[in-house]
């Protein structure tokens, strides 16, 4: 240990070195358990000054932090961007993430892509307006008109939807040959 | 030998204040760069803010808690919660302030488990303001761990007190009044360069006589 390090410990101590200074030294002290020592000492001999108290600090106090932090947390602490956003609007988040695949599922299993439209409840199905089918002689016969403020769904998934509606038996909307289609549809 | 210089007590200036201000920022800025260190991954650094804080840390738990191994066991406590709050850490205050309240809440938690424990605790806590007070509650020192302490007080009183003049008063303007180097150097009529030299004269002259007993 040089005379030159004990003194730069001294200004430590006082605060005094500059930040590259300091940096640089506290670098050594990190590779050298003598340099800290003699800070601990330092540090200590200022105490018992003021406090009449001789508190003495091993040099192993930090590898031991370190080896705790090592053992309780092996990954990384580094600040991840708007991770308070996350906590604060996870469960959102999560709703509307799955929302999002389960209608991309939906849109993209469909044949014939027709704008989405969501399937919350057999009365809504009832009020929509299927599209007019380009070729499919034997299918059922649909509402003529597409009411234009609906918006339009495939002739396949509006059959079988109209099939698995049981608020039509009720209302007495029912269409047996619709029924027939969807086994036919099955069967092809 | 040490360099000849007037020992003069002189009026502090406003020159004198602008100089403390100053001062105070490259420690504030070693800190701030070793904390965005550690935000950006780097443990190696919160190893040297470890380092550069342990002993003011377990002097401060020390005033809560007695027992020297149990205060250092706070200490540690103390800085891992630091560490997994850092990330949240953005810099308000000053780093060891906030070190400094993270030691303050650790230590009275300390007590209030211990004082539902251990008999030396068993004073009874009614609010806060009493954990203000804490050194009837503290663990008494053991009588060898007493006389060690006394008998180094008095090496380090002896040897201050054989310093030469401009070494003990160079230290004791530090330690006692806390005034910086150049204002050190302005009270003594010095430059700064032969203020930093003295106290570190006189801090190595006092740890090599105090090595006899610590080693």
């Amino acid at each position: 240990m040089t005379e030159e390090s004990k003194q730069k410990i001294s200004q430590l101590v006082d605060g005094s070195l500059n930040t590259d200074e300091a940096l640089g030294l506290l670098q050594e002290m990190h590779r050298n358990p003598e340099l800290v020592d003699k800070y601990h000492r330092y540090q200590a001999i200022g105490h018992a000054l003021k406090n009449d108290v001789f508190l003495s600090v091993s040099s192993a106090f930090s590898a031991r932090v370190m080896q705790h932090i090592e053992a309780s947390e092996p990954a990384s602490i580094a600040r991840r961007p708007n991770s308070n956003f996350f906590r604060l609007y996870q469960k959102p988040c999560a709703l509307a993430a799955s929302m999002a695949i389960i209608s991309s599922l939906v849109y993209w299993r469909t044949p014939n892509t027709a704008p989405f439209v969501p399937l919350l409840s057999g009365q809504l199905l009832l009020s929509i307006a299927p599209p007019q089918q380009k070729s499919a002689p034997s299918s059922p016969a649909l509402p003529a008109k597409a009411d234009p403020q609906q918006p339009v769904i495939s002739p396949r998934i509006y059959q079988y939807l109209q099939a698995h509606n049981s608020s039509i038996y009720s209302t007495y909307q029912a269409e047996p040959n619709q029924l027939g289609q969807v086994a036919y549809s099955h069967k092809k | 030998m040490h360099q000849y210089c007037h020992i003069t007590i002189q009026p502090s200036t406003q020159t004198h204040i602008s100089v403390v201000n100053s001062q105070a920022k490259p420690r504030e800025q070693v800190d701030q760069e070793l904390v965005l260190r550690v935000q950006r991954g780097d443990k190696k650094a919160f190893d040297l803010l470890v380092i550069k804080y342990q002993h003011k840390i377990i002097q401060l738990v020390n005033r809560y808690v007695k027992d020297p191994s149990e205060a250092q066991d706070v200490a540690q406590e103390t800085f891992i919660k630091a560490y997994k709050a850092l990330a949240s850490f953005r810099g308000g205050s000053a780093f060891y302030t906030w070190l400094y309240r993270i030691a303050i809440n650790t230590a009275k938690n300390y007590v209030i488990s211990q004082s539902h424990r251990s008999p030396y605790y068993k004073l009874a806590i009614t609010d806060e303001e009493h954990l203000e007070n804490l050194t009837a509650l503290q663990e008494p020192v053991t009588p060898e761990r007493h006389l060690m302490n006394d008998e180094l007080l008095e090496a380090l009183k002896l040897t201050l007190d054989n310093l030469p003049d401009d070494m003990r008063i160079a230290l004791m303007l530090r330690e006692f009044e806390g005034l910086s180097y150049e204002e050190i150097a302005a009270t003594m009529s010095c430059p700064v360069g032969t203020v930093r030299s003295r106290i570190f004269r006189a801090r190595e002259t006092i740890d090599q006589k105090l090595s006899a007993f610590l080693d």
